[in-house]
């Protein structure tokens, strides 16, 4: 290994707000040498995209930062303005994490690739366009002179960090990094986008700082770990040390958090019994969507059908626009089918009238994805519990209030968040709060539309384990949706795949992510990688 | 188990919030950062101190004529700003005519807000074609010019305070009612009122309890300027002789009788009711500034 190209030593940065200075990184040392990946990991809050942002001179004018990062010799932080400018791009180039918004809407492919070369490189405007052709077939996309001419918009998430990479890589720089490079992109395009960066290490030889939340993305792709909590340096090493005998406590939560695809316990799925009716049937469930004026319909759910039997988690997996989270909007008719039935407990909600509805969702629970809209803002967290007591007009004020607090206790928050505000809660907090809500009228039947997506590995396995819990204690049924496979494998009894709006495979957890039959669940599971850096090689290799 | 081994972060976290201030608090504090929006404040209570309580302290008769004392300039004894043409007291009459000037504005103002705001609640939650009716009519109301109606509804009926209120409310209500449909629109597809929803609410409850209390920064912050609006509207329509009629008084007519004495000299006449009109116009639409600053989270705090 040589010398270090790109070195942080006690850096230090604070942010000004009204309440004082809030130190966001607190003197962090660490280095990377070419043609080696470190990875930067820690939760939201830890520092880690701070610590990116500082090598390229990015932070706000509200921050303050101390130490120094050298590369190649110079400290960036002392270097001008103007010195900085020739070094960003040239020698040190960032991929972001949102592949749309990081690219110019207005402008070409080819003309965005060129613009750093024709900034950085004494080259005619052909010279930079035969250039900017040569890195988008190295980035691995296809007809590379046919997208030099096209839009950001004609090309699909994946491929448009594709571009963003070979944007960063047009004027070869010692140092990429990249600040949560796949965190947009589905498992599928994550694997190839991996795949790419690794090459680039391999082949051109690129020092990357990987900046990430994934554990699985740090097994697959780090050669060292930079373990990040609060602003500090918990641990540093080698990936499979770090993995096999992690040596701080932090670090050990951290990886018992992250659920594990394919090391699930096993599950007891009850036996059926034949008078209950299911609790939900879905019988070729069709939406179609109005396009945009003469673009026609768009189908976003073909003929769905699957069941689930009382007492049973039922996992939606599919990725983006695979439809599942269509699905679930209609199970509780939030969305009205085109054409099919969705029988909740036997009733037909297809074609209800909104009184014998209102009914029949009384017997339902929905819990939704983003924490910061779950709940309303204006109303107290007892309030927002309370409001479905309030609408099915159960009992008296008093045994509401008993409710209320049964219910938080349930999910296990304390009193005192009874009288507290949304916004002074975290998000683990809030999801709970909806959990809490979703179970108010005892459902038999709940609806998980990806509840733990906003969060972080450890506050995600403390939701899921709670869920888990409730869901056995109460024996409600469940549909929980989610792009996770790992999480699913955790939580399900049955499995459903969807994708482009079709139901791809479906059966009991065991067949479906350790047996499949299908091309497109197998590769969906190879995908998705695994928080163990030798398993997942193994993996990677096999694929 | 893993409940038992991970209480750290969120348990660290709650830490952190229990110092967090609640959202009255943070506003009172950003609204009172904003130094226009104080000397804003601070103008409207003078101004409503000076109007309702002045005739305390400096008691006249604003009902009976006295042609004997028209005229008089500033600075005569009893009458520091002089007399009208009919010999009222004109500081007096600046505090009575205030009165009737911020009482119709700030009734009209709040009459449209509260209409539009309902209107537009309604559209933007309903959506389809009772958005579609309901907003028509708001554009065609767009399309004819207030003042025009306001001259129409004046030649119908006699002008008298609360009459005022209700013409001026009913033709300026469509602004905040496209401001309302909007917010309304954003908000109906938030989790929250979808799980309202799902557990039984009718579209009412979402209305009253979501919707509307989660605009109502926007809508109090639109009040103000309304209320401003209604304030010059007074002054317009009184200022064309449509206004209340004497002995009562409000600015705008002030404005106006003094106008046709403008060229004998008499400027006591016109500074000071037109003076008062900007000051009021100018303060509430501070306070609305501040109140914009206050209620707008994504404002970063520097």
């Amino acid at each position: 290994m040589g010398e270090r190209v790109l070195e942080f030593t006690g850096l230090e940065i604070g942010f000004a707000t009204a309440q004082g200075v809030t130190e966001a990184v607190k003197g962090i040392s660490f280095g990377v040498r070419p043609g080696e990946v470190v990875a930067v990991v820690g939760e939201s809050g830890s520092g880690k995209s701070a610590t990116s942002l500082s090598a390229l001179g990015l932070l706000p004018s509200t921050a303050t930062v101390d130490g120094s990062v050298v590369l190649a010799g110079d400290d960036l932080l002392k270097l001008s303005e103007k010195d900085l400018r020739a070094r960003r791009g040239d020698d040190i180039a960032m991929v972001f994490q949102e592949p749309m918004t990081a690219l110019n809407p207005l402008r070409t492919i080819g003309w965005q690739v060129a613009e750093a070369l024709l900034l950085h490189r004494e080259l005619s405007t052909a010279d930079a366009r035969a250039r900017a052709e040569e890195l988008l077939a190295l980035v691995g996309i296809d007809e590379p002179g046919r997208r030099l001419d096209q839009y950001p918009h004609e090309l699909s998430g994946g491929l448009r960090q594709r571009v963003m990479i070979a944007m960063a890589l047009s004027c070869e720089p010692k140092v990429l990094i990249a600040d949560e490079p796949t965190t947009a992109l589905d498992v599928t395009v994550q694997a190839e986008i991996l795949d790419l960066l690794r090459r680039m290490r391999d082949e051109l030889g690129t020092a990357i700082v990987l900046i990430t939340h994934s554990m699985g993305v740090v097994a697959d792709l780090a050669d060292r770990v930079v373990v990040l909590y609060r602003g500090e340096i918990v641990e540093e090493g080698d990936v499979r040390r770090v993995f096999a005998e992690p040596s701080h406590d932090y670090t050990r939560r951290l990886l018992a958090a992250v659920p594990h695809l394919g090391r699930a316990p096993a599950r007891v799925v009850e036996a059926k019994r034949a008078d209950e009716p299911p609790a939900l049937v879905v019988r070729d469930l069709v939406v179609d969507f109005a396009g945009r004026r003469g673009a026609g319909k768009f189908r976003a759910v073909d003929e769905v059908s699957f069941e689930i039997a009382p007492r049973e988690v039922l996992g939606l997996v599919g990725e983006s626009g695979s439809g599942k989270t269509t699905v679930g909007r209609c199970a509780v008719r939030l969305q009205k089918p085109s054409s099919g039935r969705i029988e909740v407990f036997g009733t037909d909600v297809a074609g209800l009238p909104p009184r014998r509805l209102r009914e029949v969702r009384k017997r339902i629970g929905m819990v939704f994805q983003d924490p910061a809209s779950s709940l309303d803002p204006r109303m107290t967290v007892g309030e927002c519990v309370a409001e479905p007591l309030v609408l099915g007009k159960s009992g008296s004020r008093a045994a509401r209030e008993a409710r209320v607090a049964e219910l938080l206790d349930s999910v296990r928050l304390e009193k005192a968040h009874r009288d507290r505000y949304p916004h002074e809660l975290s998000g683990g907090q809030r999801q709970r709060v909806s959990l809490a809500r979703a179970l108010a009228m005892d459902p038999a039947l709940l609806v998980a539309d990806e509840p733990t997506s906003a969060l972080d590995v450890s506050v995600q396995a403390a939701v899921l384990d709670l869920l888990g819990q409730l869901q056995r204690e109460l024996g409600f049924a469940c549909l929980f949706i989610s792009h996770d496979l790992a999480v699913i494998d955790q939580l399900a009894d049955r499995v459903v795949v969807m994708r482009k709006g079709k139901v791809v495979e479906q059966g009991t957890r065991d067949e479906v992510l350790r047996t499949p039959k299908e091309d497109y669940t197998r590769r969906l599971l190879a995908s998705a990688p695994v928080p163990d850096p030798v398993e997942q090689r193994a993996r990677r290799e096999s694929r | 188990m893993k409940e038992e081994a991970l209480p750290e972060p969120d348990a660290l976290s709650e830490q952190d919030t229990a110092r967090a201030e609640g959202p009255g608090r943070r506003r009172l504090r950003l609204f009172l950062r904003n130094r226009l929006a104080k000397t804003g404040l601070g103008m409207l209570v003078v101004l409503v101190a000076f109007c309702f309580l002045g005739p305390l302290l400096h008691r006249t008769d604003q009902v009976h004529t006295a042609l004997a004392d028209a005229h008089l300039p500033p600075g005569s004894p009893g009458h520091p700003l002089g007399t009208d043409d009919v010999g009222f007291d004109l500081l007096g009459r600046l505090m009575s005519g205030g009165q009737t000037s911020l009482t119709i504005g700030l009734a009209a103002g709040l009459l449209a807000t509260v209409i539009g705001t309902l209107w537009g609640a309604v559209a933007g939650y309903a959506g389809g074609w009772v958005d579609a009716v309901l907003m028509r009519i708001v554009d065609a109301g767009i399309a004819i010019p207030a003042l025009f109606l306001l001259l129409v509804a004046g030649t119908m009926v006699t002008p008298s305070t609360g009459m005022l209120i209700v013409v001026i409310g009913c033709v300026s209500w469509l602004v905040p009612a496209r401001l309302m449909r909007a917010e309304s629109l954003a908000l109906r597809s938030r989790s929250y009122v979808e799980a309202m929803r799902l557990s039984g609410g009718t579209g009412l409850r979402a209305i009253g309890k979501h919707i509307v209390p989660n605009a109502i920064g926007t809508v109090i912050v639109n009040a103000t300027f309304q209320v401003a609006d209604a304030v010059l509207l007074v002054a317009y329509v009184s200022f064309l002789g449509l206004g209340v009629p004497p002995p009562a008084a409000d600015w705008g007519g002030m404005l106006s009788q003094g106008l046709s004495y403008t060229y004998d000299g008499y400027w006591w006449l016109v500074f000071p009711p037109g003076i008062l009109i900007i000051a009021t116009v100018c303060a509430f639409n501070f306070v609305g500034d501040g109140l914009r600053d206050a209620f707008d989270v994504r404002l970063k705090e520097r």
